[in-house]
């Protein structure tokens, strides 16, 4: 994939997401979208009985998917009174840069903290047979 | 750099919200450049299409009684496993970047009239957006030519349009209280959902465990009294980056010294640990270290 990015043969979405997995620390790739999978709303039945198929709207759960590129997926699900609008957007986008902020830091100092490579000063312990 | 893939959707995805948050992101130097990049119609799937349809054949064969348990059985739907998070409440943004709305309900970017963000014409045509800190060509007043500036392209070989300046002020001098409570429906909006959910949840009654019935309940009691509390972002929705940039220079390097001290102290005690456990502990009480045994051993 990264000699496809390479030679301009990727689709842009994809280099853009072939970027944020090759190079963390400066790209950062996010895509989201909404969907109301549960027909009904909940409670959800995987068989439903006579007189269910007349439709009756159950609770209604939104969710809305966010993929961060080589960290994780973050679903956030919301009931019927809120607005569906750019507002809802918004708050996606601050709640995960937020929860990426918290495992950046973190990154930040476990690399800070890592023992170089070369066998010198942390060498591999070598194991010694009992016989 | 940051890029954004959505849909393209006005009502939540393409509109002048999202690029002011964007715009406000650069101007704070969270982010240097971000592109904003939407499908175009009948695209094909992404990444989260992908997920819906995990979830959606996973729901379709299990019960879920209520919103716990969806979070519960849903993270499986997927490899990697999905992260649920309840949202109860949303940051109400427009008030506080576009404060006036007409009787019909539409926003003015007007600068007489409050607006944070200037109105991008012709924003449905295009479907890439970059925002970045760049000199306007045409400053208007004796502002400092240096500020937040959007491109655009009407698809990805075109190349980007000359830079223009996206906001008429900086949403960042905004006061917390400017944004207003979180941006709930009113109960007469919800009342019909209401209606209709609890009609529904009578009757699959005999279906649900009284547990969840009780949780079903506690949300038919959201919907009918939605509550909006206070802008609830932490700290402004700034990020811990921009609060340390904000702390005074004597209490960072205070700071960085203690840190300094303790990153000195944990890598000495890793090294020396290290050391013991390699050749400088004698375990076998020989009086020669573990390697120099095993090298003789070997022999």
């Amino acid at each position: 994939m990264l000699c496809f990015a390479r030679l301009g043969l990727l689709d842009p979405c994809f280099r853009k997401t072939n970027d944020a997995l090759q190079f963390p620390e400066n790209f950062m790739h996010i895509d989201w979208d909404g969907t109301t999978q549960l027909a009904f709303g909940y409670p959800h039945f995987k068989e439903s009985t006579h007189g269910e198929d007349k439709a009756k709207q159950r609770i209604a759960n939104h969710l809305n998917i966010v993929i961060v590129a080589g960290w994780k997926i973050l679903v956030y699900d919301n009931l019927d009174y809120i607005y569906q609008g750019p507002d809802l957007t918004v708050e996606l986008l601050q709640r995960t840069l937020k929860k990426y902020e918290e495992v950046y830091l973190l990154m930040c100092v476990c690399v800070c903290l890592t023992p170089p490579p070369s066998g010198k000063l942390f060498p591999a312990r070598r194991v010694v047979s009992s016989g | 750099m940051l890029y954004l893939q959505a849909d393209n959707c006005w009502r939540e995805n393409k509109n002048h919200c999202l690029l002011c948050y964007i715009g406000w992101l650069v101007e704070r130097g969270v982010f240097k450049t971000v592109e904003l990049s939407y499908f175009f119609i009948g695209h094909t799937h992404f990444g989260p299409d992908q997920v819906a349809s995990r979830i959606s054949v996973c729901a379709h064969c299990t019960d879920i009684f209520d919103r716990e348990e969806n979070a519960r059985i849903l993270r499986h739907a997927y490899t990697p496993e999905l992260h649920f998070e309840h949202l109860d409440d949303v940051a109400n943004c427009q008030d506080a970047w576009f404060p006036h709305k007409s009787e019909k309900g539409q926003r003015s970017y007007a600068k007489v009239r409050g607006s944070a963000i200037r109105k991008i014409n012709l924003i449905s045509s295009v479907r890439h957006f970059q925002v970045t800190m760049g000199v306007d060509p045409k400053p208007e007043d004796e502002a400092p030519k240096h500020r937040v500036v959007y491109r655009v392209k009407p698809d990805a070989p075109s190349a980007w349009s000359l830079p223009a300046p996206l906001f008429w002020h900086s949403p960042s001098g905004l006061d917390d209280r400017k944004f207003g409570g979180s941006l709930v429906k009113t109960p007469g909006q919800t009342l019909k959902a209401v209606e209709e959910s609890e009609k529904g949840l009578q009757a699959a009654r005999a279906r649900v465990p009284q547990a969840s019935y009780d949780r079903c309940m506690y949300d038919i009691e959201r919907l009918r009294n939605p509550i909006s509390i206070p802008f609830h972002w932490k700290d402004g929705g700034k990020f811990k980056k921009e609060l340390q940039r904000e702390t005074p220079p004597e209490v960072r390097a205070l700071r960085s010294l203690i840190w300094g001290q303790a990153l000195t102290a944990l890598t000495i005690h890793m090294f020396l640990s290290s050391c013991a456990g390699y050749g400088g502990r004698d375990r076998r009480g020989t009086g020669q270290p573990v390697c120099e045994q095993t090298v003789h051993e070997r022999q």
